[in-house]
């Protein structure tokens, strides 16, 4: 009612008034603009539905006991070779590189078995231990009990190409039952380019898989 | 917002938005009716044949050749085993390890797999069997059902040839492929077989057939 009253008899102060309400519009279409640009902006902050459903990470280095509350995992050796002699002495060959990893774990309370675990290069490509080896010759296969350590060997089997900067993540085996936001230790086997192109260049011939 | 202008007496009728609105209106329902926007699936798909490569989205394949194989028997007495062998060149695309799989027995079902063999949706003529088949990636002798990131594999599908059948001159493979997609009821990204749905069930598109001359047949 008022508006109208004032468009049909228009003063200088309302005059006045109009300009500036314009002003004020362009100023807060701006601030909508940069809002609507902040909010989409930190849309791309937000976890993608593949890294919510991610098992939660505890990162450490080789050498260093990684604990994840529920097990702990230490890398203690990182080889690579063209052949691996299996536990029954069978020779196991491959056209790719085997990257040997000898680690040791633990468990905080109950006995539970490792999973296979994955070599994960800078660029996120993941390769899974190979089955080439019989799971019967890896760390997944014993029991890790409380107040023990036990070790074991992984095999991977990858292009020389994954080999620098890599890293690997060890989790529970896969179970049918899945469990949200699983336990997992990350290992950054510390393979800059001078030991990456060591291992690569100059790759065992037959590694064993031998108890220590 | 009626409120009159000078001037014009007759206030304006808004005609514009229902009449554009109506034409949408039909035209989608037009456009409903006649089976909507997807793309009719293909009834004649590409036609591959020996030694040539089909990018699958998470593999890319290369279909060498379909062989009888005749395995000696090991001990004396036994009969001479005989295989129908499919042999690939798969390389994995994606970014994470992959499995060789096995070919689905039926179409129903099979848009589930992600496997590479979980891809070759239909083989013919259907081969009677027993246990087989049996499909693994092998390299420098030595098996595996995984196909590694990057890494181009020899994958073999065997397929027993039971008692004296002879092996088929030809195999037609219906060949399907994969998307790197969320998941029907699950919003994370894996990879999904390419799939079209028909009277509420899904059935795997195929992106190509292939027909394979079987090699040495009838051969020892």
């Amino acid at each position: 009612m008022t508006a109208t009253q004032e468009r049909s008899a228009p003063t200088r102060r309302s005059r006045r008034a109009a300009r500036g309400r314009a002003g004020s519009r362009t100023l807060s279409a701006i601030a909508g603009l940069a809002l609507v640009a902040a909010a989409v902006a930190v849309q791309t902050l937000g976890l993608t539905p593949n890294d919510r459903g991610a098992p939660i990470s505890t990162t450490g280095s080789l050498g260093e006991d990684v604990d994840t509350g529920r097990f702990t995992v230490r890398v203690d050796k990182v080889a690579a070779a063209r052949t691996v002699e299996t536990l029954s002495a069978e020779p196991v060959a491959t056209e790719q590189l085997f990257v040997v990893v000898t680690a040791s774990a633990t468990s905080a309370k109950e006995p539970l078995k490792l999973g296979q675990p994955r070599l994960i290069t800078p660029d996120g490509v993941s390769y899974e231990a190979t089955d080439k080896i019989p799971a019967t010759n890896t760390l997944a296969n014993p029991w890790v009990q409380p107040g023990f350590w036990v070790s074991g060997f992984f095999v991977f089997e990858v292009p020389a190409s994954a080999v620098q900067g890599s890293k690997v993540a060890f989790g529970l085996p896969k179970s049918a039952l899945v469990e949200p936001f699983e336990p997992e230790v990350e290992v950054d086997l510390g393979l800059d380019e001078a030991k990456a192109a060591q291992l690569t260049s100059a790759p065992q011939d037959v590694y064993p898989l031998k108890k220590s | 917002m009626t409120e009159p202008s000078s001037g014009d007496d007759s206030p304006r009728r808004p005609v514009l938005v229902p009449a554009v609105g109506l034409v949408l209106a039909t035209g989608l329902g037009i456009t409903a009716l006649l089976g909507g926007l997807n793309e009719v699936p293909d009834p004649n798909p590409p036609q591959y044949s020996n030694g040539q490569e089909l990018d699958q989205g998470r593999f890319k394949t290369q279909f060498v050749e379909a062989r009888e194989v005749v395995q000696k028997p090991r001990f004396t007495g036994d009969e001479a085993k005989r295989f129908l062998e499919l042999v690939f060149k798969v390389t994995n695309q994606g970014k994470e390890t992959a499995r060789v799989g096995m070919p689905p027995a039926k179409l129903e079902g099979a848009f589930a797999l992600s496997s590479f063999a979980g891809s070759l949706v239909k083989v013919s003529p259907s081969l009677k069997q027993q246990y087989g088949p049996y499909a693994y990636a092998v390299s420098k002798g030595v098996q595996s059902q995984q196909l590694q990131p990057g890494v181009t594999t020899t994958v073999i599908v065997r397929y027993d040839l039971l008692g004296d059948a002879p092996a088929p001159e030809k195999v037609t493979l219906d060949v399907a492929s994969f998307e790197w997609k969320p998941g029907f009821n699950d919003p994370s990204f894996a990879w999904q077989m390419v799939a079209d749905e028909v009277d509420d069930a899904f059935f795997p598109e195929v992106k190509a057939r292939i027909t394979l001359d079987v090699k040495g047949r009838g051969s020892a």
